[in-house]
Order: C-alpha cells, then sequence, then structure tokens
C-alpha cells in the first residue's frame, strides 16, 4: 500500500465514522426529547400518593414498619397503593404516638380533594402548593420541624386544552402549564421580524447587486458578511442598552422591553442572511438578461425590479426563509429585550416570551413535571419549525409550476 | 508531505484531551469540591472556596451557577457533592433524601431605580403592585407613572422564596417583565425610572435602590433582629454518607467562626 492510498482510507474512513456518530447522535437527541416530552401527557407523576417523611427517623404506614435510612438511595418515600381508599400514618413524637388518617379520593376533580386528613393532635396541616399537603410538628429545637409531605400524583395532562391553547403558565405552585402566550409571542416576534426585515434585505441586495461598483460592493459585502458572524449576545445587549430605552421614550410606557423590541433586533439580526442569499442569487442572473431588457429601453430600475428580481426569485425565497428560521429560532437576544411576560400582548409595547425563551429561562430552575414540560415546549417548536419548512417546499413546488 | 501533516494533526486533536486528563489525575493530592446550583448562593459560595483554597492549596472549589433546582438534582445524581439551592427544599426534592445545611441568611431586597423618590412601602403594597392590583406609582404615594413590575423566572429560588413571603404564590401580574438571574432584574431597574424588582440583598449596589419594607430598612441587622421580614436561607444538600472526607472537612470549615465571618461580610450568618 502506497502513502497515497493509505491516507485515502484512512480519511474516508475518518469521515464515515464521523458522519455516522453525528446521524446517530442527532436521532437519539430528537428520540430523547421526544420520550421526555411526551411523559406529561401519557402518565402520572406517580401511581398513588406519596408519604415523604423530613426528619422522621422511622413509621408505620398502615402497620408496615419503614426506617428512613433503610429506604432505597434517592426514593426516601412510600406509595400508597392506586386504589387505596383509606391509609393510616403512626409515628412516635416525644414520647407520644401520633396517627395521621388519610382519606383518599383518586375520582375528585380538585386535586386538594384527592386526599384528605383527618384532624389530628399536636400538629399543623398546610397545602402549600397544588398537589402537596404538608403536616408540620414541633421539633426538639425551633427550626427543627419534624414533616410529612404528601405528595398527590399528578394527572396525565391533555395535549390540547391543558397545554397547547391553556393560557395560564403558573409552574410552581399552581402546576399550569398552559404554552398558547408563548405560541402567540413565537408566532408575532418572528412574523414582525419578517414583515421589517425582508423587504428591507430585498432591497438592500438589489441595491448591491445592480446599483453600485463592484469594489464598493465587495467592499459592503465583506462588512455584511462579518454582521452574521457576530454572536447573537451582542446583539441582545445592543437591543437592552440602545432600542428597549428609546421605545420607553418614544411611546412612553413603563418599560421597553417588548414585543417591538424583539422585532426590531431581530430583523437586524435575519438582515445578513437576507442579504447574502439574495444578493447571491441575482448576481447569478444571465447579464444577457439585463442587455436584453435595457436594450428594449428600459430604466436600469425597471430591469432590476421587472426582469432580475423575478428571475432570482427562488433564490431571494430562500434568503428570506433561512432568516425566518433564524428569528423563530433566536433565543438569547430575545430573552434581553422582549420582556418574557407570560401574556398575549394586546399593544406592540407590551412584553412576550417566545417558546425558545421559556426553555432556556426556566431549564435550570425547572424540576419534576415542569421540566419535562420543557421537553414538551420543545416538541412544539420542532413541530412549528417543520410546518415552516414544508411550507416553504410546497411554495417552491408551486412557484416552479408557475414558470 | 502536507497530507502527513494533516493527519498528525488530527491525531494529536484527538489523543491529546485523554493525555490532559491523564495528567491532571495523575498530579499530587489536588482535590476539586464541585459546588452547582443557584446563582444567589454562588458568589458566596465563591468567596468561601478562594478563602478555603487560599488556607489549603491543595483543595480547589469549583462553583457552577446554574440554577437551584439543578443544585438539588446535581447532589442527587451525584454529578455535584454539593448542591446550592436560595429556597427550601421542595417536597419532590425532599423524597431524595439529601441532607441540608443552611450555611447563611439572605434577604431579599426590593429595589427601584435610584432616581425615583420612593423610599418605603409596605408589605401589602408589595404584594399588591406584584398581583397587579396597584399599577401606578402615584396610588403608593410616588410620582405618577405606570409601574413596570420586574420579576424573575419561574422556579428560580429568589421568586420562590419572595412570592412565598410577599404572599402571591403564582399569582405574578402577567404583564411582568421577567429575567434570568440578579444581573437581568438589577440591569433593567438601574436603567428604567418606573422599574421595581427584587434582588438578593448580597447583590445590591449603587446601580439600584433598596428601599425599606414596613418601615425596616434592607440590611442585615435588620434581617438578624426581624424586623426586615423578607429573608430566606441559603441551602447546600449533599449525601452525608457519601461525600468525600475533605468535602466534609470544607463545610464544617464554613459553619465555624472562620467561614461564617465570611458570611458576614455580606449575608447573614446562621449562628
Amino acid at each position: 500500500m502506497t502513502q497515497r492510498q493509505f491516507y485515502e482510507k484512512f480519511f474516508k474512513n475518518l469521515f464515515l465514522i464521523v458522519s455516522t456518530t453525528s446521524a446517530v447522535a442527532l436521532v437519539a437527541i430528537i428520540i430523547f426529547v421526544f420520550y421526555q416530552g411526551s411523559i406529561p401527557f401519557v402518565s402520572s407523576t406517580s401511581d398513588g400518593v406519596r408519604i415523604i417523611p423530613d426528619g422522621i427517623e422511622e413509621f408505620n404506614v398502615d402497620g408496615i414498619r419503614y426506617v428512613t435510612k433503610e429506604l432505597p438511595r434517592g426514593e426516601k418515600f412510600v406509595e400508597l397503593d392506586r386504589e387505596a381508599t383509606e391509609a393510616a400514618i403512626e409515628f412516635t413524637l416525644a414520647g407520644e404516638e401520633v396517627v395521621l388518617n388519610l382519606t383518599l379520593d383518586d375520582n375528585a376533580p380538585n386535586p386538594a380533594d384527592r386526599l384528605s386528613v383527618a384532624e389530628f393532635d399536636s400538629g399543623t396541616l398546610e397545602y402549600p402548593e397544588e398537589y402537596v399537603y404538608t403536616a408540620i410538628f414541633p421539633g426538639a429545637i425551633v427550626g427543627l420541624e419534624k414533616k410529612f409531605h404528601l405528595e398527590i400524583p399528578q394527572r396525565p395532562e391533555n395535549f390540547f386544552t391543558e397545554f397547547m391553547f391553556e393560557t395560564e403558565w403558573r409552574p410552581t405552585y399552581r402546576k399550569l402549564y398552559g404554552i398558547w402566550t408563548m405560541i402567540v409571542g413565537t408566532i408575532l416576534t418572528s412574523l414582525g421580524a419578517v414583515a421589517i426585515g425582508v423587504p428591507i434585505g430585498f432591497l438592500v441586495a438589489v441595491f448591491m447587486a445592480e446599483f453600485i461598483p463592484d469594489r464598493l460592493g465587495r467592499i459592503i459585502r465583506m462588512g455584511i458578511d462579518l454582521l452574521a458572524g457576530i454572536p447573537s449576545v451582542v446583539y441582545g445587549f445592543f437591543g437592552l442598552m440602545v432600542v428597549v430605552p428609546m421605545i420607553k421614550e418614544i411611546f412612553d410606557v413603563p418599560s421597553g422591553s417588548s414585543l417591538l423590541a424583539a422585532m426590531l433586533i431581530l430583523a437586524i439580526m435575519m438582515l445578513p442572511t437576507v442579504i447574502s442569499i439574495a444578493e447571491t442569487s441575482l448576481r447569478a442572473v444571465p447579464r444577457s438578461y439585463r442587455e436584453g431588457s435595457l436594450a428594449l429601453g428600459a430604466t436600469k430600475m425597471q430591469t432590476s425590479w421587472r426582469v432580475v428580481f423575478p428571475a432570482a426569485r427562488s433564490g431571494v425565497i430562500a434568503g428570506a426563509i433561512l432568516g425566518t428560521s433564524r428569528a423563530v429560532g433566536e433565543t438569547m437576544a430575545v430573552i434581553m429585550v422582549a420582556g418574557n411576560s407570560v401574556q398575549v400582548p394586546s399593544r406592540i409595547t407590551d412584553g412576550v416570551r417566545t417558546l425558545t425563551a421559556t426553555i432556556a429561562l426556566e431549564m435550570g430552575y425547572a424540576q419534576g413535571r415542569h421540566n419535562r414540560m420543557l421537553f414538551s415546549v420543545g416538541i412544539v417548536l420542532f413541530i412549528m419549525i417543520l410546518l415552516l419548512n414544508w411550507g416553504i417546499l410546497v411554495m417552491k413546488k408551486r412557484m416552479a409550476e408557475e414558470k | 508531505m502536507k497530507k502527513a501533516g494533516i493527519f498528525v494533526l488530527l491525531t494529536a486533536m484527538a489523543v491529546l484531551p485523554f493525555v490532559a486528563i491523564g495528567c491532571s489525575e495523575s498530579a499530587d493530592e489536588a482535590f476539586t469540591i464541585e459546588a452547582s446550583g443557584s446563582t444567589s448562593v454562588s458568589p458566596l459560595m465563591e468567596k468561601l472556596g478562594a478563602a478555603y483554597t487560599e488556607a489549603n492549596p491543595e483543595i480547589n472549589v469549583n462553583v457552577n451557577g446554574t440554577g437551584s433546582s439543578d443544585g438539588v438534582k446535581a447532589a442527587n445524581e451525584g454529578t455535584s457533592e454539593l448542591g446550592m439551592a436560595s429556597r427550601a427544599i421542595k417536597t419532590a426534592e425532599k423524597a431524595f433524601g439529601l441532607d441540608e445545611l443552611v450555611i447563611a441568611i439572605d434577604g431579599i431586597a426590593v429595589v427601584v431605580n435610584p432616581a425615583n423618590p420612593l423610599s418605603d412601602l409596605t408589605l401589602a403594597q408589595i404584594q399588591g403592585i406584584y398581583k397587579g392590583e396597584i399599577a401606578d406609582w402615584s396610588e403608593v404615594g410616588g410620582n405618577p407613572g405606570a409601574i413596570a413590575v420586574v420579576s424573575r423566572e419561574p422556579g428560580s429560588g429568589t421568586r420562590g422564596a419572595f412570592e412565598d413571603i410577599v404572599d402571591f404564590e403564582d399569582q405574578l401580574v402577567t404583564s411582568a417583565i421577567e429575567f434570568d438571574g440578579t444581573g437581568g432584574v438589577k440591569a433593567e431597574v438601574s436603567k428604567n425610572v418606573d422599574a421595581i424588582g427584587y434582588i438578593s440583598l448580597g447583590s445590591v449596589d449603587d446601580s439600584v435602590k433598596g428601599i425599606s419594607v414596613d418601615g425596616a430598612a434592607p440590611s442585615s441587622a435588620n434581617v438578624v433582629n426581624g424586623s426586615y421580614r423578607v429573608a430566606r436561607p441559603f441551602n447546600v444538600v449533599y449525601r452525608a454518607d457519601e461525600i468525600d472526607e475533605r468535602t466534609r472537612v470544607y463545610l464544617d470549615w464554613i459553619m465555624s467562626s472562620e467561614g461564617q465571618a465570611i458570611v458576614a461580610d455580606k449575608y447573614v450568618p446562621v449562628n
């Protein structure tokens, strides 16, 4: 084997390994997201009510003795049977036997009614958040109370009524996971950005391709390519420092963090993509088209708009679409300027929250079902982007037929 | 020969990381304590870690500010020895059976723009503002102007504690602006005359103005004597029977008078 053959083989195998690995990784990511994101809609958070001891070493549930230390690692709870209608917890508090009598009703519509605790001595009962009861008993030292947490299982959510079209996003205490406001937010910011960015981008592209000398064009193009490489957080920072205070000043609103600010920043961010792709396809239009048009007596403006632009249409549209994808997926810059308010905006100066912003904002803080719901948000985003791409394919096909 | 060069480069790139890992592991008795979690606790943990490393050069404390829930998760799964949480541990997290240690008490300061003449609000007024019942500064004795309510993102330890103390759990007015991290809230309030926000007391500086709640100024002294009521614990969670001996010594040091003296600089010590 010559050296050349060896290298050829080496690189061939290297590329094969790399591309296979990345394909497998991509599929794995998608499966993971879909798996995590679909859990809240198919299964309950647990089968039955969970009894979680807090500061209590040993206790009885329905006569069976449990020692907290001996419960499995990471699963320090006792789960009641799903069908159970009553249960009793017994434990010793400062030498005295305390009994908690629970009555369960899995069919009650209101989560708080699915479990009730009969009155008991020496302690208090709280309902600190939806689906959780806490029985608190005074401890030997202040601040070291002994507690039982009773966690009621959360039922599978309805994908449409409780997730997609529900407007309340209150994940922490009330455990409501409606993302309608964010779907609206994502659509509005993207549409607004397209409405501002694409026309400007087209005009700049035509100007650069048709009206200015080549050398100047090259310099401007270099600048635009440079803009495409600026990290989004820099755009966001610019928005936060310049655009947001400006909007507050002009519209005299409480805060400039708004839908409008997000639209403007996204429009600026998509410009480089739109311009460079549109310009490339405008330049690809054969010279003879322009010459023919000019020879017929059309002005330069007429030639650009009526001849060159339609000929380059598919490339120009591709630029617009790539820009739109960037707007839908952009996260960091939007978080910084959009205000992230969970509401359907009624004015252009109201704050909005996008789907991507929700994931980025809450990932580090989410826990349990809230965490899974963020994956569900990812699925919705994924489907939106698929729909967008599908729409584009249809549009392209229709345009090809028109020709 | 150009190809040979590329070949060598690629191989080197593939092998180097492993060599580097091998080296760092074989270096002397160095030990790194991993702590991850709340962005509010992180600055304190970094300070404690730096002071500890100065006295014990072989021990390093690596701090990751990822969020309270993330910290508890990391401690449970063992990806990080210590988890930091700026709120009480939640029910579902209690089920992990982690050991908890309160290393400091932190006040949550309600902050407004320095140009805002207001300097005192009652807890009920704050609740009204955050629930959307009070929408204009003139209703609470300030200059006329719509209030820009600034909050942290859902799930944040600071937000959870604030909503709990001010008593408006998950009833935040929907038009509130939400930021991730203390920095975002501070930036917005420092730029916007009409804004009101809340941040860790230890993070208050000249760019924002902390206002008195029910007449008590936001200060460590007032948190200690109980007159400033908006305060929450800084928790560290871990598995006592699984952490390294050196980590245990570090935790003991945090709770010692030496460690608590560092806490006292900006927060309220627990002893």
